[in-house]
């Protein structure tokens, strides 16, 4: 029981945690270039300060990098056609 | 598939285990507490500390300006920023080739927090003993007190952390009276938060953890190592056989090493390795084990340096190579980028400027016949000072401008300066021609910058 969670605590932080780095990475480049003031007109929100521009910006990024994140590993973990559904093999090690 | 667990699911499996290291004292620990003050000292002081009226170290997201005591850095100097983090990265490298993980033992954030935390745990939960102990206990009430104060601290310590590092990139000063009167922004409030959590979380929990499991650089570090570079490692020639015995006992005559098996160095080990089982990637270099086992051997009465900082090539041959080609290719980049980038701060421009052509009227003939165009200049004042901006255009005699200079530009303003520019038509030799305009300020020459435009004729 315990083996498992703690697999599934070390894929946690293989979606979290990267990224976050990279969200937090692309972010920096990407105001480096961009306003968030104009980034956020364009997209028609009315962000209220350049705070939550950037903070809507950079969880939006980060949110983006879990789902890539967790797609990879849900591709990487599913069964070759014909194995048993019912009884499936040993998890892939994340 | 029980039964047959693989290394690595056992390892995890173990891995989940607490750990409880055991206080050291020692040069090492000494030097890391000093570190740690030092470090920590500077993240919670800095952001106090005025310069010029304003925050010294202000990272002002909201205003988009990075304040660095008397350096102000734009948007536009992005290029220096990530030159800066570059080079921190190359002297990492360098840092590392030479002189191992030195940074995870002393200066990571990572160790540099759970350094202060597991203090607190110690203060309020005991030793390492007491902490197993305590661990096994059932939930009473004083097994409640204990973990409930601990975890006050830990929240509030963090907290504060959190006001701090928020404090970085918004005025600290006026966050604190924000959160005083309840009246911090959403996101203000949830970045105080997060950053609070991450330490609580990082530090309080996860610890050794995320050294093994998140940090990347402890996955490329070893890519740096060679075998004159500083390890921490067990002197197993010296140490085995290892085993028990008196004080009193002579080795040899038991034909014994130097290792009297107390297991010390693995109860000091914040990662909960074994260090006599030789280099492991989980090592972070902390030399808790070194000052554990030199005090083991000053009871016995044996020379220090059981376990001590050394190299591959000084535990075979005695000798280490400091200067080697690695270290000088390391060093020669890292000074011709630090070279750059000092160089490029020095001769930043203070003014920035950006012409934009009317896109609409390509050009126009006026009465006199001269052809016009018109362009929007957009200039940037970098400078500390405000200035009144002169517009010059070269590439052509006879240029007429006409700019609506008249008013001052501040400090981090920008302004943008309708310019037309009307040319004699004789003058046009080819339907587009290339224009240089000058931007300089008018009480200082060197407050200058330019661009290139087209100045377009009728066909
Ligand atoms: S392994 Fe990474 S997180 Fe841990 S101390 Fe070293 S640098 Fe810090
Ligand atoms: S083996 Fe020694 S130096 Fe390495 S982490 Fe453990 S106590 Fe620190």
């Amino acid at each position: 029981m315990k083996k498992v969670r703690s697999t599934r605590g070390r894929g946690l932080i293989a979606i979290l945690w990267p990224s976050f780095l990279v969200a937090g990475l692309s972010s920096g480049i990407l105001f480096a270039f961009v306003d968030p003031w104009t980034l956020m007109d364009e997209a028609g929100i009315d962000a209220g300060s350049r705070l939550s521009g950037y903070s809507i910006v950079f969880l939006f990024l980060w949110l983006g990098g879990i789902v890539t994140a967790f797609f990879a590993l849900y591709i990487f973990r599913t069964p070759e056609p014909g194995a048993n559904q019912d009884h499936p093999r040993e998890e892939p090690r994340l | 598939m029980e039964g047959s667990t693989t290394p690595l699911q056992q390892e995890l499996y173990e891995k989940r285990q607490t750990i409880h290291p055991r206080q050291v004292t020692g040069t090492f620990a000494t030097l890391r507490v000093a570190a740690v003050l030092v470090l920590l000292g500077l993240y919670y002081i800095v952001p106090w500390i005025p310069w010029d009226g304003r925050q010294a170290v202000l990272f002002d997201m909201p205003a988009r300006k990075f304040y660095i005591f008397g350096l102000v850095l734009w948007p536009q100097d992005f290029i220096f920023l990530a030159g800066l983090l570059i080079v921190a990265a190359l002297s990492l490298f360098f840092f590392t080739a030479i002189a191992g993980r030195l940074w995870c033992g002393y200066a990571c954030p990572q160790t540099v927090w759970t350094e202060v935390f597991m203090w607190i745990e110690r203060r309020i939960e005991g030793d390492r003993n007491q902490r197993i102990k305590l661990d096994k206990r059932p939930m009473d009430a004083h097994k409640f007190r204990l973990r409930f104060t601990k975890h006050g601290i830990w929240i509030l310590f963090s907290l504060w952390t959190g006001y701090t590092f928020v404090g970085y990139f918004t005025p600290i000063l006026e966050l604190g009276s924000k959160i005083l009167t309840f009246s911090t922004g959403p996101w203000e409030t949830f970045w105080v938060l997060f950053y609070a959590f991450a330490t609580y979380g990082n530090a309080g929990w996860l610890r050794e953890q995320v050294c093994i499991y998140m940090c990347p650089y402890a996955r490329f570090q070893s890519a740096m190592f060679d075998r004159n570079t500083l390890i921490i490692s067990y002197d197993e020639r010296r140490g085995e056989p290892r085993g028990g015995r008196r004080r009193s006992d002579d080795p040899e005559k038991l034909g014994l090493g130097s290792c009297i098996d107390c297991t010390l160095c693995v109860q000091v080990c914040p990662t909960g390795i074994d260090i006599r089982d030789g280099l492991q990637y989980q090592c972070i270099g902390c030399a808790a084990c070194v000052d554990v086992c030199d005090q083991v051997m000053d009871k016995m009465s044996y020379p220090k340096g059981l376990i001590r900082y050394t190299t591959e090539n000084a535990l075979e041959s005695g000798t280490t190579r400091l200067v080697r080609p690695r270290v000088i290719i390391y060093g020669v980049i890292l000074l011709a980028l630090v070279g750059a980038l000092v160089y490029g701060m020095l001769n930043r421009a203070p003014v920035e400027l950006d012409i934009i052509r009317d896109r609409n009227v390509l050009y126009r003939v006026t009465d006199k016949g001269l052809v016009e165009n018109v362009y929007t200049l957009k200039i940037l004042n970098k400078h500390h000072e405000a200035h009144r901006f002169r517009v010059e255009v070269e590439g052509l005699p006879g240029v007429y401008v006409n700019a609506d200079t008249d008013r001052e530009i501040g400090s981090g303003e920008v302004a943008e300066i309708t310019t037309s520019v009307q040319i004699d038509p004789v003058d046009l030799k080819r339907p587009s021609t290339e224009l240089r305009f000058r931007v300089v300020a008018e009480d200082d020459p060197l407050v200058v910058n330019e661009d290139e435009a087209r100045f377009l004729k009728p066909l």
